[in-house]
């Protein structure tokens, strides 16, 4: 083939962003149209969504294609993406009459509490009917088209990826207007006869023909970017100007006289249209008629009880401590270095950690229901016999606090990520100390005192949208066994002494599923929660377990943790850390890396909570909360941005070091006389993403996380304070607290990163 | 009605298929063609990414074939010479291409483009006693785009969320205080 047409096939310049957005677009549209179809099927026919989908095709044909590679160098093509957004995409779209379909997709909660006030807001509603004026449509419509065409705007777009796509989005919107007015989908009003709108289009074929027209029977090349670039196939600048005129002639008159002859067609079949009687509105959400049991549902519950199958638990667990034994044994027997071709510098700091953050994040405490550690819990106790009862003074979570930090500490102090023995004998560290604490205290509290991974999961799965919980509450006021906390004599009763009806939250519930097995009236199930509702709404602390400061702080040390870690990697902190310590004549030992940490996870964090909770405490004129109940109340509206740093930082990580697996499990495999396992023809999932993405990314889930931790900063100052000024005031320090942790992983971000878990780190 | 149902499912079925087929190319190496022509007896084609190009690292890929179509083995010497237009702006840069590692009759260079500004282009190939070369061509490098220019939409989350977030806020208290 010529090479200059394999190079047009192969010019696709996808933006991950461009299709995550219209991924999702599709998936809110296609849940949303299944409802109205199955509700309204006369007024949503399927051709709509064939019609919308074929728009977001078209959108994706125009901005991901070798149309967008080729723009830069030949008129036609950049004529031809413009076609693609101006005057195939928009009517599409406005055809698949998405307006209804894409709010009934939204989850109920964000629709009525995030949607719904914005779409009762009269300024808006009265802005988006000025802007959806047909008079103003058509204007901004040929307005934008002028406008962007003129040489100087054009050839700044041509030079600036940036100004290219502030002009591709003004065409789109313009355009998406200019629809809006001639299409009018439903549920539109109307703003005149089809007559009127088919008038419109006719000034607008007028007008693209004045315009392609001046392209067409030029004699001169209006942009000279064209003249000195690369002129593939050696196309001529002006021929090519030319050849562009005609394109956009032709080619944007068929949708605008299709559009028109439909118009005139059907205002002439009006009345008997009219006489039609409109059929059923779809009923707004959750108001009635709406699904109880959605095949999704089905499925979803499906699942869930598999899952809370006694066998499908253990076998998940048998798999993990089949992995943490290849981890533990390549770790003590492979190559030391690099530690990127070992499975014990690959596995558990590449990817276990990657899947650990977003398994709470989409689902919940995964990892702590197929916890390995435990799998020998049954046989220590067998074997030792708990004799023990677990000291009072340790009925809190600072054994854990501390076991974290000493794990952040050492992390960077011996280079963990590079020493595969060292991770062997952590793996087995857990498995030992699980087994000694199992044996000799009583059931869980491995889990509830002390596994630092545990506790990481119990905080961060505040923000997960499963939530173990009670289907009745009446069911249970009946009850008097409590199987659920007690067990019975055939399932064991909660590990953590959760009892489920006064339960609130994920706060140390490990998802083993035991009080699903227990409970004798089927009452307690995996149920569906708003993410983030309970976060400050934890177990109720008690007074002789700190009343609660435990938790706080250890939220705030996985918060402020999670931006530590990251920022020990980049290469501004460590180079400033090399020469402060050189400064003082001291070497990076372990020692000085410990007083470090401790400045920056334990005193600073310690320093801007406690200043925030004397601003908060002032912002109540009263005095109402002591500085501690404001701490235990307010530290856990951090927990978001945190969780959105760890993601940030070790979804990179997890992405960039995708392919590692690959090249360890080979050379694992080959010392084990194997070598053929992983034939090297697996297809790169690394160059599915560039870094650019990646960091874009990054930034944009520190976003999301900042504006969470915000809005759950208001909710719970709401509770504490009686109005809404003081509100304001109560969270304000808290959310500069966010807004600063928020700045600083966004200079993370940006600083070029020490790539661990790879060949070249 | 079922016929209607039935050609909405081809459709839908038929977009899909087409995504899946582009799939695997979409996230192909985005180069694009600069030049081509035949030099030193050998049909070769210059393609470089990102387009456009950027001050930093670009890919310079040439194809080389014989007029017959065949890849010649071994592959011919070449080097691809980048000179500013605006003489001082920077260096020259000469870049020494080598065999690509995996795809036969391809050879790679990745260039550190050090202004922005055009740069003169033009590939040589062949021994340098015999060294042909593709006419010189033009290309406009772009600023290494800042912060806020490269990352505007990532960076623009937070505000903008921020924004909707307090005027929710303020509709909901609005509508509370009108009930």
């Amino acid at each position: 083939m010529d090479p200059i047409a394999t190079a047009v096939l192969t010019s696709w310049s996808v933006d991950l962003e461009i299709v995550l957005a219209l991924g999702i677009t599709c998936a809110v549209y296609l849940r949303g149209f299944s409802q109205v179809h199955a509700q309204s099927p006369v007024r949503f026919p399927g051709w709509r969504r064939g019609a919308f989908l074929a728009g977001i095709g078209a959108l994706l044909l125009a901005l991901a294609s070798p149309l967008d590679a080729f723009a830069d160098l030949l008129l036609q093509f950049h004529m031809a993406q413009h076609w693609l957004l101006m005057m195939v995409a928009p009517p599409l779209l406005w055809l698949g009459a998405p307006t209804i379909p894409l709010m009934r997709g939204l989850p109920r909660r964000w629709l009525t509490h995030g949607l719904g006030p914005f779409l009762a807001w009269p300024a808006l509603q009265r802005g988006l009917r000025r802007l959806t004026n047909p008079v103003f449509a058509w204007l901004a419509w040929a307005g934008m088209t002028l406008l962007w065409h003129s040489p100087t705007a054009y050839q700044a777009a041509l030079r600036s990826t940036f100004w290219h796509d502030v002009e591709h989005l003004s065409f789109l919107t313009a355009s998406l207007l200019f629809w809006y007015s001639i299409l009018e989908p439903w549920p539109a009003r109307r703003r005149g006869p089809r007559l009127a709108r088919a008038l419109s289009l006719g000034l607008a074929a007028l007008f693209n023909t004045i315009f392609s027209a001046s392209f067409a029977f030029s004699s001169r090349v209006f942009y000279p970017a064209y003249e000195i670039g690369p002129k593939p196939w050696d196309i001529d600048p002006l021929a090519d100007q030319n050849a562009a005129g005609g394109l956009l002639w032709v080619a944007a008159s068929i949708p605008m006289l299709v559009a028109a002859v439909l118009l005139v067609a059907t205002e002439l079949e009006g009345s008997r249209d009219r006489r039609r009687r409109a059929p059923a509105m779809p009923t707004a959400p959750g108001s009635r008629g709406r699904p109880r049991s959605t095949p999704w549902r089905r499925r979803r519950e499906a699942l869930a009880n598999r899952f809370s199958s006694h066998a499908v638990r253990r076998t998940a667990q048998g798999a993990l401590l089949v992995l943490a034994l290849i981890v533990a044994l390549d770790g003590w027997l492979g190559p030391a270095h690099p530690s990127a071709l070992n499975l014990a510098g690959v596995l558990p700091w590449t990817y276990w950690r990657g899947a650990l953050v977003l398994g709470v994040l989409l689902l919940g405490n995964v990892f702590c229901a197929v916890c390995p550690f435990t799998l020998t819990r049954r046989i220590a106790a067998r074997c030792l016999g708990r004799p023990l009862a677990w000291p009072a003074w340790l009925q809190n979570r600072w054994p854990a606090f501390g076991l974290f930090f000493v794990f952040l500490w050492s992390y960077e102090s011996f280079a963990l990520w590079d020493r595969p023995a060292a991770t062997a004998w952590i793996v087995v560290g857990f498995f030992v100390a699980c087994f000694a604490v199992e044996g000799l205290f009583p059931r869980g509290r491995f889990c509830r005192h002390l596994c630092p991974i545990g506790q990481f999961q119990f905080v961060q799965s505040g923000v997960s949208p499963l939530e173990v919980k009670t289907l009745d509450e009446r069911v249970c006021k009946g009850c008097q066994t409590h199987d659920c906390l007690r067990g019975n004599e055939t399932t064991p009763g909660c590990p953590t002494e959760l009892f489920l009806p006064a339960k609130s939250g994920n706060l140390d519930c490990t998802f083993c599923l035991d009080c699903v097995r227990a409970c004798p009236e089927d009452n307690i199930d995996v149920l569906r929660v708003v993410p983030g509702r309970t976060l400050g709404h934890g177990r109720p602390p008690r007074p002789d377990r700190g009343a609660g400061l435990d938790a706080a702080a250890l939220a705030l040390l996985f918060c402020f943790g999670a931006f530590v870690n990251a920022a020990a990697m980049t290469g501004p902190v460590t180079s400033w850390n090399e020469s402060w310590l050189a400064s003082i004549g001291a070497n990076a030992t372990p020692f000085w890396l410990g007083l470090e940490f401790a400045l920056a996870l334990l005193v600073a964090p310690a320093l801007c909570a406690w200043g925030c909770a004397r601003l908060s405490s002032a912002a109540l004129r009263g005095g109402r909360g002591g500085s501690q109940e404001i701490l235990t109340r307010m530290i856990p509206a951090l927990t978001p941005i945190g969780l959105s740093m760890w993601l940030s930082h070790y979804g990179f990580h997890l992405l960039t070091g995708i392919d590692t697996l690959g090249p360890a499990g080979q050379r694992a495999a080959a010392g084990l006389g194997w070598p053929m396992l992983w034939p090297g023809i697996a297809p790169s999932l690394r160059g599915l993403w560039s870094h650019e993405t990646l960091v874009g990314l990054q930034i944009t889930l520190l976003g999301l996380g900042l504006i969470w931790s915000v809005a759950t900063a208001w909710r719970l100052a709401r509770e504490a304070a009686p109005t809404e000024r003081a509100t304001a005031a109560f969270a304000a320090p808290w959310m500069g607290l966010g807004l600063m942790l928020y700045v600083f992983g966004v200079w993370i971000t940006l600083q070029p990163m020490q790539m661990r878990g790879m060949v070249m780190g | 009605m079922r016929s209607r149902r039935g050609l909405s499912t081809r459709i839908q079925l038929s977009l899909a298929l087409v995504l899946c087929v582009c799939a695997p190319r979409a996230f192909a190496d985005g180069a694009i063609p600069a030049a081509q022509g035949l030099v030193g007896g050998f049909d070769v084609t210059l393609l470089y990414a990102p387009h456009p190009p950027r001050v930093g690292a670009s890919e310079w890929t040439v194809v080389i074939r014989r007029p017959t179509g065949e890849v010649p083995l071994p592959l011919p010497p070449a080097e691809i010479v980048f000179s500013p237009v605006d003489g001082g702006a920077a260096l020259p840069i000469e870049a020494a291409l080598r065999a690509h590692p995996t795809q036969p009759g391809l050879l790679i260079a990745r260039v550190d483009l050090s202004a922005a500004g055009p740069w003169r282009v033009q590939l040589q190939v062949g021994p340098p006693e015999a060294r042909d070369a593709l006419p010189p061509f033009v290309v406009e490098v772009e600023p290494e785009g800042g912060v806020l220019v490269r990352h505007w939409p990532a960076l623009a989350v937070a505000p903008v969320g921020l924004a909707l977030w307090m005027t929710r806020q303020r509709l909901v208290s609005r509508l509370r205080s009108t009930r």
